[in-house]
């Protein structure tokens, strides 16, 4: 019996608000199961169930569409790798409040050079022991809305270059929290976290940018941020401007957080282009290097004019165009 | 020690299974041809028991056969181009069906092969281990269709492939070698001019190996890649010379691989020493690697305009 239904499950269930009378099942898979493929249990999953991956190598990649899903690993060694599908990830995530945990995500290549170990296309995501080693991207996605991404102690490393170009481990788009915890960001080539999420909170993280060619910034938020706690290494590729963190939301707050410079350059442990006042207690910056620095912003916010403006006169021609050829079809 | 004591018990008790199950019977030589006692390389192949030896005489056999026998060998007599079999498909796939194992054909041509799907074959391989050596290949849909999730492999010596290929809407392409997901797929010494609009070489295998060949679009081809390996796997292109033709039908790249995604461990790309030419007018990509192993690109020479290599890797 691969489907165990405990009684357990079934009251977490009720309590976390999946359809009443819904049974989540446990289906187990990987080798010596009676699911040798992830693909043969992601077709039996329905909302709501967990699914265990055994511990191997899978050339496998999945669309995971159920509501309320878990899919787990025994741990880094159960890893999925190669395999992309959708030409977007080796998993793509579409239903809501889908969770993974303890398993590693690699080598996702695809031809848009955008490859993601996830493609978060749902709401709602927890990331759990999750380790993202040499995609393109490690996850990108979050679709417009009021979700909350939570990844914790999840590793990112290698990785980060689409084609020639420099990406991002973690790259989520205009969702409603980011939340980042207790984990790692080593030797992805591109900027580590690029967040348009409403809010982004950053606890008790470590992450480094700078390897080899190609450095983005540790940290990149066009809206609100905290980042406590953690540690930005820089180097030996100093990133754009030199900022550690470069943020345009009109509320930031670093606190307790150590800056560690190997570029040889000066650098920046935050670069405010946002309208507020940035608060920062407690953090460790070398006297060679600037905590706060608002450099550029006026040439940031003039660029942005222009492309607001550039937008409005193209939507302005469009409608004229479209009320002219209505006149003239009349 | 323990191996030479062992050999005298051995050695009766093997001849003891050879008299049981009949294996000790000596290959037999089939002849197909005028004169000879089949006057049809399919009734002679039909004939044939394992290890036995099809042979064709000179001419022209409106024929087709489906190959059963295990370790059979079909082989043409004399000049390869003067015995040819031509134009008819059996069970709508091929000129010749190996479903029998380890089977060898050499030495003949194979010509002509159409069926409704647009996949007919010279050969279609079903069973693992098929040898192909000397063998012309002219204006079929596939050259070789080989392999069907079997844990064998092919391989193909100094043989000629010419015209082959073709794409229709709807119903995919057929290509000059396409090889399922095998163990591997080994090309030596051989030709592939003129392909139509699929592939030279397509292959799914574990491990796809091409060495020493020429694979060349010429003035009319229209292929789309030289070389693809859709799903990764190891790839090894060694010393062949290539060209892109100028009609090609798809421009951006000759090799490419992982292009469909990669479901086969790809433990290592190595391209080196071959000489590649691009003959088109637009830019092309020698190498498209779309797997995250590194493809090493070693002294190979381009010339044309090309950009040696698209995705991760390294040139030297």
């Amino acid at each position: 019996m691969d489907l165990l239904k405990p009684a357990l499950l079934v009251f977490a269930g009720a309590l976390s608000g999946f359809p009443s009378g819904a049974l989540a099942a446990v289906i187990e898979a990987g080798q010596g199961t009676p699911n040798p493929t992830l693909g043969a249990a992601v077709r039996r999953a329905q909302d709501g169930d967990t699914i265990r991956l055994a511990a191997g190598t899978y050339y496998e990649c999945a669309v995971l569409t159920q509501q309320d899903l878990v899919l787990e690993g025994a741990g880094p060694e159960t890893r999925l790798t190669d395999a992309t599908c959708e030409g977007k990830a080796v998993l793509v995530g579409r239903g809501d409040r889908l969770t993974l945990r303890n398993l590693t995500l690699s080598r996702a290549r695809v031809p848009d050079h955008n490859g993601a170990g996830l493609r978060s296309e749902g709401r709602g995501l927890t990331l759990d022991r999750v380790h993202f080693e040499n995609n393109e991207v490690g996850v990108l996605g979050g679709p417009p809305g009021p979700g909350v991404i939570l990844v914790q102690d999840c590793v990112f490393e290698r990785g980060g270059v689409a084609g020639d170009q420099p990406t991002a481990a973690l790259a989520i788009g205009e969702i409603g929290q980011l939340r980042v915890e207790r984990s790692r960001f080593e030797g992805v080539k591109g900027a580590q976290i690029v967040s348009a999420a409403n809010e982004t909170i950053i606890t008790g993280s470590t992450i480094a940018t700078g390897v080899e060619d190609g450095a983005g910034a540790a940290v990149q938020a066009s809206g609100a941020l905290q980042l406590t706690e953690s540690t930005l290494a820089l180097g030996p590729n100093p990133p754009p401007r030199g900022a550690a963190i470069r943020v345009t939301g009109s509320t930031v707050a670093v606190r307790g957080t150590r800056l560690v410079n190997t570029t040889g350059q000066q650098a920046i442990l935050l670069l405010n282009w946002g309208s507020g006042t940035p608060e920062l207690s407690g953090n460790t910056v070398s006297p060679s290097d600037t905590a706060v620095s608002s450099a550029g912003r006026w040439r940031y916010e003039a660029g942005r004019f222009k492309r607001t403006l550039s937008e409005e006169a193209r939507h302005t021609a469009g409608a004229a165009k479209r009320a002219l050829k209505g006149i003239i079809g009349r | 020690m323990v191996s030479i004591s062992l050999m005298p018990r051995l050695i009766p008790m093997a001849a003891l299974g050879l008299v049981l199950t009949g294996q000790a019977s000596i290959a037999r030589t089939l002849e197909v041809g005028n004169g000879k006692e089949y006057k049809l390389p399919s009734d002679a192949i039909t004939a044939a028991k394992t290890g036995d030896v099809v042979q064709i005489q000179p001419g022209e056999y409106f024929d087709c056969a489906t190959v059963r026998a295990n370790r059979l060998v079909i082989e043409g007599v004399g000049d390869p181009s003067k015995v040819v079999i031509t134009d008819k498909a059996c069970g709508g796939k091929g000129l010749l069906i190996t479903t029998g194992n380890d089977i060898t054909v050499r030495n003949l041509t194979l010509t002509r092969a159409r069926v409704p799907d647009n996949n007919g074959a010279g050969i279609r391989g079903e069973a693992p281990n098929l040898t192909v050596d000397g063998v012309r290949f002219i204006n079929n849909q596939n050259g070789i269709l080989a392999g069907s999730e079997t844990p064998g492999t092919l391989t193909v010596r100094n043989s000629l492939f010419e015209r082959n290929g073709a794409c229709v809407n709807g119903s995919g392409c057929a290509h000059g070698i396409y090889a399922a997901a095998m163990m591997l797929l080994h090309v030596e010494g051989s030709t592939f001019i003129g392909t139509k609009s699929g592939h030279h070489i397509k292959s799914r295998a574990q491990r796809t190996e091409v060495i020493d060949c020429t694979i060349s679009d010429g003035p009319e081809g229209t292929s789309s890649y030289l070389i693809e390996a859709p799903n990764g796997g190891s790839v090894i292109i060694r010393g062949n010379k290539m060209e892109k033709g100028p009609e090609s039908e798809n421009r951006s790249a000759a090799i490419v691989i992982g292009a469909e995604g990669v479901t086969q461990p790809t433990r290592e790309i190595l391209v080196d020493n071959n000489v590649f030419r691009n003959d088109g007018s637009g830019q092309t990509m020698f190498v498209n690697n779309l797997t995250a192993t590194e493809a090493i690109l070693t002294g190979n020479k381009l010339s044309g305009p090309v950009k040696p290599l698209g995705g991760d890797g390294k040139v030297r």
